[in-house]
């Protein structure tokens, strides 16, 4: 009887070890649930402050123009000119953001429309860079492009390049320092000697600014990531424009990567696969436009 | 009456210069937080014997030291001048935040 007991004793301590041991796990469970909803929930007002910020400040600025303009006497033409350029170039910063944040809307709808085609490379890397020059301008950063030789066909869909390409060229120019350079050049590689690589073109974008510390790098192109180092260079920005870049890259088949050595140079490169060239002949059976 | 303008943003700060110039403003701008800084001590200093009254626009999102830090060193050194926040943010809590600090608006 009295071993009974004590064997009934000694169950019941497993069966209430167990159970707490059970709602200790649980507990933990749903503490980190928390701390990942109040993570998630952090990151949430962030982006919503980071994007008003965003549409707003090219609003104030075509709004606050216009009111300039609109106060006192005439004034000659030449300067409702330069006023019109610059409302003009808020309005087009406010379709690009418009535009980025529609990318990320319709990716998490996963309705985001690629066509890919033929695109000459060359052509879409000079529009971005027309886009992106008031934005230089104003923060007085030089942007050279040495022009290749041959014009390189690729597969892309041209709008989604030209978007690809502006947000890696607009980030070298947010994080240049003021008056600093960027550097874009335009490669053919593979295909020559004795490597059977295959052949590329490989746009590489370089930025001389803040840099990207090793343990960021992992996570630069996570969405709404933004390092301490960057958010106290550039307090504006959403911290969604590479995330977006990589959307693109990946659904245009073009690797992207980035390489930087901290306060001194950031290098991104698009990697894409050559459909055909018009430089000098490299290998058998590659067309040539 | 004399402006101080401290805002990063080149085309807001432009068209926010021409529009109060021709209001009759003198205005001096300062394009980040430590320049501003420096700039709201000689103006607080300086500003009687500009004889008149002076403002500060602080924009709340500035580089290197936000606005809101500005405005906390500024009231720290008893700068008892007028301070206007300027934000595109817009949230309570950045209201909130700038008239703890003793901002005007």
């Amino acid at each position: 009887m009295a071993t009974e007991l004590q064997a009934r004793r000694a169950e019941e301590a497993n069966v209430r070890q167990l159970l707490e041991e059970r709602v200790a796990e649980q507990t933990a469970d749903l503490q980190m649930a928390v701390a990942g909803l109040q993570d998630s929930e952090a990151r949430r007002r962030q982006l919503l402050s980071d994007i008003s910020h965003e549409l707003r400040t090219p609003t104030t600025v075509i709004r606050g123009e216009a009111e300039v303009a609109l106060r006192g006497g005439d004034r000659p033409v030449a300067e409702y000119r330069d006023t019109l350029q610059r409302i003009g170039e808020a309005a087009g910063q406010l379709g690009t953001v418009i535009a980025d944040l529609l990318t990320v809307a319709r990716t998490d709808a996963d309705a985001l429309d690629v066509r890919l085609e033929p695109v000459e490379l060359l052509g879409a890397v000079k529009q971005a860079i027309e886009r992106t020059r008031g934005q230089a301008s104003l923060r007085n950063v030089t942007v050279t492009f040495t022009v290749p030789h041959e014009h390189m066909m690729v597969t892309a869909d041209p709008p989604r390049l030209a978007q690809l390409v502006g947000l890696i060229l607009d980030n070298a120019i947010r994080y240049s320092h003021v008056g600093g350079s960027v550097t874009i050049s335009l490669r053919h590689v593979g295909g020559r000697g004795a490597t059977d690589e295959p052949q590329a073109a490989v746009l590489a974008i370089e930025d001389h600014g803040i840099g990207i510390a090793p343990d960021d790098l992992e996570r630069v192109f996570d969405r709404h990531y933004r390092s301490a180092e960057a958010r106290g260079h550039r307090p504006d920005g959403t911290g969604i424009g590479l995330a977006i870049a990589e959307t693109l890259a990946s659904r245009q088949g073009v690797e992207i990567s980035v390489e930087s050595t901290p306060k001194q140079r950031t290098v991104f490169s698009l990697r894409f696969e050559l459909l055909a060239h018009s430089g000098p002949t490299v290998k058998n059976g590659w067309p040539t436009p | 009456m004399n402006i101080l303008l401290i805002e990063d943003d080149a085309r807001v700060a432009d068209f926010l210069e021409r529009g109060l110039r021709a209001e009759g403003y003198r205005v001096q701008t300062a394009r980040n937080g430590p320049d501003g800084l420096d700039l709201a001590r000689d103006f607080n200093r300086e500003l009687p014997g500009l004889g008149g009254t002076g403002v500060i626009l602080l924009d709340v999102m500035l580089p290197t030291m936000s606005g809101i830090e500005v405005c906390q060193i500024l009231r720290a050194e008893k700068v008892k001048l007028p301070i206007l926040m300027l934000t595109a943010l817009g949230s309570t809590n950045d209201r909130v935040a700038g008239f703890r600090l003793n901002a005007s608006r």
